[in-house]
């Protein structure tokens, strides 16, 4: 169907610019399995508040209220700026000190099977209940956290989706936090964009609304798909595998000190009462507890981060785990340019110098911004 | 073109083997060295990055102790990054799960059946889109 209409892919309609597609049968396949968008998204069976509108308000609550943390001065919103596309701006987080690493965005975050740049949580309620533990973000004990939310505002509403705070351990009610913060930051999800209007034409045949999709953009697809290979990592709908791969970027942080990635968030991950496999698991069935038995340890994971979704991303640069890349055109030089010499030895044989010109670096670019609706 | 080659290699079994009847879809497995037990593979419907199973029957291999499942992309020098669970279902039947191809291209699934006396290598090639 699609094969047949490519070859009338150059239209001209009475009274329209010339719509014209510019991918082959077998990019317009690819192109297909980058949506459709949004994704329809079961509720998180392992977060029994996941879905819950209360819980959502309470988690939204939750998640700009200072109170919660030891010195009530910051919040999940201090770094995860919701005016911001929930990031802060920073090359790395600020918190008591400088953290090692960027701050990522929180959307399409139900897409994921591993959470922070590393993995350390199989789950995204695990992954919420971290920063309010860290001595160097919001620096709380579980059992300062049951007693500060007892004497705020926030008891009420909590004690409705959760039941009495006094009959909860410390414990408990650090989970069932991390589960209301994560029904809300379920809801975050990036809107419909030109890269998803051109997908669906395409789907449908319509050759004559694919063609809106601007020629640079579609150029910069093909350069995706093709010679640049970003498909290989960044797959499916929302751009990720949701894996860990070298990028090719430092992972030193200062002269001394190195980010060890996947290797460090594997040990956290393992040592972790929190996962999917554990009793705070909402799920008689631990659905998704077979990653965490599963998952495999090898010298390769050492310096690799997971590969972030590429949805909305033209607005939280700067970029990369450590947000050493300023803007998307930094980043689509550095592939461009990457030097095989440091990527790791015992490491995947995937990355190679582009060799694009100028103009295929701007194409890429615009094809990226597509899938932000910056353009 | 699968079908056919499973059609033929089923009526090339020795006469008195044990009752082998793969799936007429099922992929046959390809032995590292000559006069190993004929095996076949069935996987379940491919979903890049998503967890997959597969059905592994292994005909006429006789006492069994142990079966061991892994793949690995060629061309990219990694695995998976995932260790895939297998469980008996019956006398040469397996049960694989947690198999996980978390990038596109051409995947090598490698099967080791170890016997009471010998252990059979095969292989077998899968693509995900
Ligand atoms: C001091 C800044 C800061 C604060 C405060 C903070 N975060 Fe983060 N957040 C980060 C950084 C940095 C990372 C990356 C951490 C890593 O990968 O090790 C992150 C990662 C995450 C992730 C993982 C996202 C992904 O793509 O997997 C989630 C979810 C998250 N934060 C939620 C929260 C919530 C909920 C709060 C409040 C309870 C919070 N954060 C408070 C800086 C912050
Ligand atoms: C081998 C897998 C792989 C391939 C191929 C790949 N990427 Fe990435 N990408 C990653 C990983 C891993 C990161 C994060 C690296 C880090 O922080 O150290 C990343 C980060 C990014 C980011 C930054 C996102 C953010 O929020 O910080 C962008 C943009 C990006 N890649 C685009 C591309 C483009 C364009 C291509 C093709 C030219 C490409 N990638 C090819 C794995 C890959």
């Amino acid at each position: 169907m699609i094969r047949a209409l490519f070859l009338t892919g150059l239209l001209v309609l009475p009274g329209m610019a010339v719509a014209q597609i510019l991918l082959t049968p077998e990019e317009i396949q690819q192109t297909l399995s980058h949506g459709p968008w949004p994704p329809q998204l079961p509720p998180d069976a392992s977060n029994r508040a996941s879905g819950r509108p209360d819980a959502v308000a309470l988690g939204r609550a939750m998640f700009s209220a200072p109170v919660l943390s030891a010195n009530g001065q910051m919040a999940c919103a201090s770094c995860h700026d919701p005016g911001q596309h929930f990031t802060d701006g920073l090359p790395r987080a600020e918190g008591a000190t400088r953290l090692d690493r960027n701050t990522p965005s929180l959307f399409n975050l139900p897409l994921h099977r591993w959470f922070g740049w590393a993995g350390d949580s199989d789950n995204l309620w695990a992954q919420s209940l971290l920063p309010i533990l860290n001595a160097d973000e919001m620096a709380q004990t579980p059992e300062g956290l049951k007693s500060t939310l007892q004497a705020s505002p926030l008891a009420e509403p909590f004690e409705t989706v959760f039941g009495p705070l006094n009959r909860q351990t410390p414990t408990a009610v650090l989970v069932n936090t991390g589960k209301a913060l994560a029904a809300y930051q379920e809801t975050l999800i990036t809107g419909r964009t030109a890269f998803d209007r051109f997908r669906d034409a395409l789907q449908a045949g319509d050759l004559a609304r694919a063609g809106r999709y601007p020629a640079a953009a579609q150029r910069g697809l093909k350069t995706f798909l093709g010679r640049g290979r970003c498909n290989v990592c960044h797959s499916g709908p929302a751009f990720t595998n949701g894996e860990f791969h070298d990028a090719g970027l430092s992972y030193f942080i200062t002269e001394t000190r190195v980010d060890s990635g996947r290797h460090g968030g594997l040990a956290a991950l393992l040592r972790s009462p929190f996962t999917l496999d554990s009793a705070h698991s909402d799920d008689p069935r631990r659905s998704g507890a077979w990653a965490v038995r599963r998952v495999r340890r090898t010298h390769a994971d050492f310096g690799t981060f997971r590969v972030p979704g590429l949805r909305g991303a033209a607005h939280t640069a700067p970029y990369m785990h450590n947000g050493s890349l300023p803007d998307l055109a930094a980043v689509v030089r550095h592939y461009n340019g990457i030097d095989p010499e440091r990527l790791h030895t015992d490491g995947e044989a995937i990355l190679a110098p582009i060799g694009l010109s100028e103009e295929d670096i701007a194409d890429l670019v615009f094809f990226l911004e597509t899938l932000s609706n910056a353009r | 073109m699968i079908r056919r080659t499973v059609v033929l290699l089923c009526l090339a079994a020795p006469p008195g083997a044990m009752a082998c009847d793969p799936d007429p879809a099922a992929l046959p497995l390809t032995p590292e060295q000559s006069g190993a037990p004929q095996a076949f593979l069935r996987p379940d419907p491919l979903r890049l990055s998503e967890p997959f199973g597969m059905e592994l029957l292994v005909c006429d291999a006789g006492p069994v102790s142990r079966v061991e499942v892994d793949a690995h992309m060629p061309a990219h020098q990694h695995g998976m990054n995932y260790v895939p669970r297998v469980r008996v279902q019956a006398d040469g039947q397996y049960i694989v799960s947690d198999m996980v191809f978390h990038m596109p291209g051409h995947w090598r699934v490698t099967v080791a059946v170890h016997g009471a006396t010998a252990t059979h290598h095969y292989a077998a090639d899968l693509y995900a889109e």
